[in-house]
């Protein structure tokens, strides 16, 4: 009891200092925008990781994000919303470079093997997500991978959460099917 | 409400839609006995564990030693450039504004100086005390 209420005046205390940060960023003070950076660069760079699937292109995709928040900050409305704002920025950043690439053929970048999973899993997974439509791939990323709500799915691709329903049951048909596939080769 | 045209296609449907923690109790009793009784839709709902799986194929970030300071300095220049575009229009307009007023103060203070157009060869009559002519004004009276 006592461990989670500690627990809980960090977590509040955090919340505190980070809209301290974000209020500091709105007269550009480089020290606060600092901390912003350092506490939200490594969930950024995962999910840019795990919609683009390539670990390189997405630090440029974070850092584009952060950059694109620190310019348009003035129209985040309340500091408290900072996570959120920066998070669909970069998803829709994402979006946008997985719309400009889908006409190319798709790499499969060098597979690191997995505990429980073993790399020709790891290849058959990677093969099937670049063989799914962008938008299809980007909303089963989201809630399967990084298991957001059907909500913050929608408000983070900017779409009705009935799009989002119906994406996700034709990216899982077709994730199916082609597994199927896969297995029977 | 939804028509199925037969169990099969409702079976897809539910676990398409749906997480095994989003079904109904109904619902999952339904999974279950379909997939008892159908072996292609019971194969086909093996492919959970390929969905499953994708929970651990995430990709470990990979973070570069001066992430930050890049950033950081990125966005420093970044922002400058935003200030200089917002404020460009309004420091154009002042300029302009600025050289107007000062053309205005100019001509209203030294209106006698402004340049006076002569046609080249007309002569100018000059009447001078000194040099008096007989259509000066006050010649007569002098002779008298």
């Amino acid at each position: 009891m006592v461990d989670t209420d500690i627990f809980r005046i960090s977590k509040a205390e955090q919340a505190h200092e980070e809209w301290a940060w974000v209020a500091r960023s709105r007269n550009q003070d480089e020290t606060a925008m600092s901390h912003l950076v350092g506490r939200h660069r490594s969930r950024l760079i995962r999910t840019a990781a795990n919609l683009l699937r390539d670990r390189y292109e997405a630090e440029d995709v974070a850092q584009e994000s952060f950059l694109k928040a620190f310019r348009e900050l003035h129209r985040l409305r309340e500091d408290k919303a900072f996570s959120g704002y920066l998070y669909r920025i970069c998803v829709r950043l994402c979006m946008d470079r997985l719309r400009l690439k889908r006409a190319e053929p798709a790499e499969i970048e060098e597979v690191q093997p997995h505990e429980g999973l073993s790399v020709e899993t790891k290849v058959v997974i990677e093969k099937i997500l670049s063989q799914l439509p962008y938008d299809l791939r980007a909303t089963l990323v989201l809630r399967e991978m990084e298991q957001l709500s059907y909500d913050e799915v929608a408000e983070c691709m900017h779409v009705p959460i009935g799009t989002v329903r119906s994406r996700l049951h034709s990216a899982r048909e077709r994730f199916r099917k082609l597994w199927l596939e896969a297995i029977a080769e | 409400m939804k028509i199925f045209w037969s169990r099969c296609s409702r079976f897809s449907y539910i676990i398409n839609a749906k997480t095994e923690d989003e079904m109904s109790k109904s619902e999952l009793d339904f999974v279950a006995n379909h997939g008892n009784e159908c072996d292609r839709c019971a194969q086909y709902h093996e492919t959970d564990y390929g969905i499953n799986l994708l929970r651990s194929c995430q990709i470990e970030p990979i973070i570069s030693n001066g992430f930050n300071d890049r950033v950081i300095r990125l966005a420093r220049v970044s922002l400058r450039k935003t200030a200089f575009s917002y404020w460009s229009p309004a420091l154009a307009g002042a300029t302009i504004a600025g050289l107007a007023v000062l053309a205005v103060v100019q001509l209203v203070s030294k209106p006698n100086q402004l340049p006076v157009f002569r046609a080249t060869g007309e002569a100018r009559k000059v009447h001078s005390p000194m040099f008096p002519t007989p259509d000066s004004p006050g010649h007569a009276n002098r002779v008298q």
